[in-house]
């Protein structure tokens, strides 16, 4: 009896001085940003990390065109935030860093021109930097790290332009326009004022900077075409007309991308898909794994994520049953885990980055109440992310 | 004042006079060993080591935070069962382990508004969580006892080893911000499971004090304890996880809080008439 007590005692001092302690600075969390107005509705665009200061910096769009500025800390918090004045609206949905400064480019309310912002933190202001009138309706604008690309599809046009913008951001190097054989001006003026489908329009350059690759409209249908490093035309991926074809893509060289597709109403996933620059192809034809689940109407993303020191590709997509679904795919394009994230309510992802510490920071727009679309931020931790590799799932 | 502390040390003292004097007459721990059941009530308060909302207060939000009202200790009442045992040292002192499943309950309140012209002016929402956490508690304790006779107040104190077996919570809303939510007429969520949001093992320090009864064949106890548990009882690499679903539809998180219980025992006892 005696031991048995004796027992009893040594379970209790080994069960309160034997537990680990998480380390709390790199804990999850989520966080849905207020605002008492029940009828502003927020599109988070991009989440960056302020190159000057800690924390983060997020792009949205309320109340349609217009862009909302706010900086969060590291944990989260909400430290500041700045409607943009009226003349500035239809914010490119990436925040631009060139040379430890942030910049926006939108367009201006009455000209319709392309404007390029910079972030001034320290004031939380915006500055003018540069005008672009020859670029109307500007739609994204992207930093490969060697130029400031700006994609522009003006109304009535009925084409896309591609503008590569000079290293003293003023002026524009070189552009070029693809044609598009049927009006779109509906689709891009909802585009636009997120009144309507928003078209997953960008550009990036693969990692030699020898090709542009450009998605957007083109000829009959919303393609992926490739362009060279003169923006000349080199291949391209046509789309099932305005069904969307690749709705994304992250290039690691050539014969190696990922991408996600859709068709008929599904997305598929092809985290290593051959694609060549030259190749004038279908979409539909690039092979890829469907996932039944994924919604159409919401954006996919693909980054790279290091966990553990090994780079993983991961998808990231809202499902039907209003969930986010994280996918992590290897090098070698194995599916190493997947892990849903929310429950019960609309969520829609928009962007998402990995902190300086391994977290992974997702921005998201989240319905709360049933009525009001609210920014949201939603941060895995390191150790999350290490669990989601060794649990699978 | 002066005078309450006189009377006080007089009912002190001649409570101990009696008890003392009985301790001379006869000895009614013949045995060493006690084996029982308990049954009892306690209530919890949840003390607050650390914040936590989901929505994030900005300039432009109606409040300036969303900190969680808890209600207070009375209004958080559960229950418990087990077992009793106990070893005798000496006549005043033993050894009690009392195995115990136990119920705690705990409630905050939040509320919410925004101003909604589509939905006729303000959308007022006030939510009232209510928490149920059942444990398998072992307790340890030393008792002090203030006679060996028929009839001895005591006092124990020791440590107990607390498993959380399971956790759920249910959140009740309704459409005003007054202060309360009517449990009869306010809609609710389903009842979610809560158990991975804590911390599965805890460890209490437990204080008490009771009176307890001793005849020939039986003794029967009444006691109450104060409870605290020492380790956090939310996990806080999970709490974002959202186990329940209530995260973003209830914008419901929980706060880092250590438990407190003040419990109360009614104790039978029979002795084993053997030596180990």
């Amino acid at each position: 009896m005696k031991k048995a007590l004796y027992f009893l005692v040594f379970i209790l001092f080994y069960t309160l001085f034997s537990c680990e302690k998480p380390d709390l600075s790199s804990l999850p969390s989520l966080k849905i940003y207020d605002d008492k107005n029940g009828n502003k509705s927020f599109e988070p665009l991009s989440i960056a990390k302020s190159p000057t200061s800690d924390g983060y910096l997020v792009l949205s769009a309320f109340d349609g065109w217009r862009i909302q500025l706010m900086k969060i800390d590291n944990d989260g918090e909400f430290e500041w935030n700045m409607e943009l004045p009226n003349k500035y609206i239809n914010a490119s949905p990436e925040l631009i860093i060139i040379q430890n400064e942030v910049y926006i480019v939108c367009m201006d309310q009455i000209g319709l021109f392309t404007r390029l912002l910079k972030i001034d933190e320290s004031n939380k202001a915006v500055i003018e930097v540069s005008s672009f009138e020859s670029i109307l309706y500007p739609v994204y604008a992207h930093y490969t790290g060697q130029h400031l690309m700006i994609l522009n599809c003006p109304l009535s046009w009925q084409a896309m332009g591609v503008h590569q913008v000079s290293s003293t951001l003023d002026t524009t190097d070189q552009q070029a326009y693809l044609n598009i054989n049927t009006n779109v001006d509906d689709y891009i003026l909802k585009h636009a004022m997120h009144t309507g489908k928003r078209w997953p329009i960008f550009i990036k350059a693969t990692p030699d900077q020898q090709n542009y690759i450009v998605n957007g409209f083109y000829n009959y249908s919303f393609s992926t075409v490739f362009l060279g490093s003169d923006l000349s035309f080199q291949g391209v991926y046509n789309g099932p007309g305005f069904g969307v074809g690749i709705s994304a893509l992250l290039p690691f060289g050539i014969g190696d991308f990922a991408v996600a597709r859709q068709l008929n109403q599904n997305v598929f996933y092809n985290s290593k898909a051959p694609l060549m620059p030259t190749n004038i192809a279908m979409a539909s034809s690039i092979e890829a794994q469907g996932n039944a689940e994924l919604d159409t109407e919401s954006p996919t993303l693909i980054k790279n994520l290091t966990i553990k020191g090994e780079v993983y590709r991961a998808f990231l997509s809202s499902t039907r049953s209003q969930q986010l679904l994280l996918s992590l795919y290897d090098q070698n394009g194995e599916l190493r885990g997947t892990k849903y994230i929310g429950k019960s309510v609309p969520i829609k992802a928009c962007d998402m980055i990995q902190t300086p510490y391994s977290e992974l920071l997702i921005l998201a727009q989240v319905r709360i109440m049933g009525s009001y679309n609210r920014i949201s931020t939603i941060k895995l931790s390191k150790s999350n992310l290490e669990a989601l590799l060794e649990d699978g799932n | 004042m002066k005078l309450t502390l006189i009377f006080s040390f007089l009912i002190l003292s001649s409570l101990m006079t009696s008890i003392w004097g009985q301790r001379r007459k006869h000895f009614y721990r013949k045995d060493n060993y006690y084996i029982g059941t308990s049954l009892g009530f306690g209530f919890t308060q949840p003390i607050i080591h650390e914040r936590y909302n989901i929505l994030e207060p900005t300039p432009q939000s109606a409040a300036t935070d969303f900190d969680k009202k808890y209600e207070g200790l009375f209004q958080n009442i559960g229950g418990n069962y087990g077992l009793h045992f106990s070893f005798v040292y000496t006549r005043l002192f033993s050894v009690v382990c009392q195995p115990t499943f136990q119920t705690q309950r705990f409630s905050y309140m939040t509320n919410y508004s925004w101003s909604d012209s589509l939905s006729g002016g303000e959308v007022y929402k006030e939510f009232l969580h209510r928490q149920k956490i059942s444990n398998l508690c072992i307790p340890i304790m030393g008792r002090l006892d203030f006679s060996s006779r028929k009839f001895s107040p005591f006092l124990q104190a020791g440590l107990s080893a607390d498993v959380v077996y399971f956790g759920s919570k249910i959140i009740y809303s309704d459409a005003y911000i007054d202060g309360e939510v009517d449990r009869k007429s306010a809609g609710h969520s389903n009842v979610a499971e809560i158990t991975q949001h804590l911390n599965r093992f805890n460890v209490s320090l437990v204080a008490g004090a009771g009176f307890v009864y001793y005849h020939e064949d039986f003794a029967l106890s009444i006691s109450g304890n104060i409870k605290y548990g020492m380790r956090p009882t939310i996990n806080d690499s999970k709490r974002f996880e959202d186990f329940s679903g209530f995260a973003a539809p209830y914008l419901d998180v929980f706060d880092q809080v250590k438990l407190l219980n003040l419990d109360f025992l009614i104790t039978a006892m029979v002795p084993l008439h053997k030596k180990w």
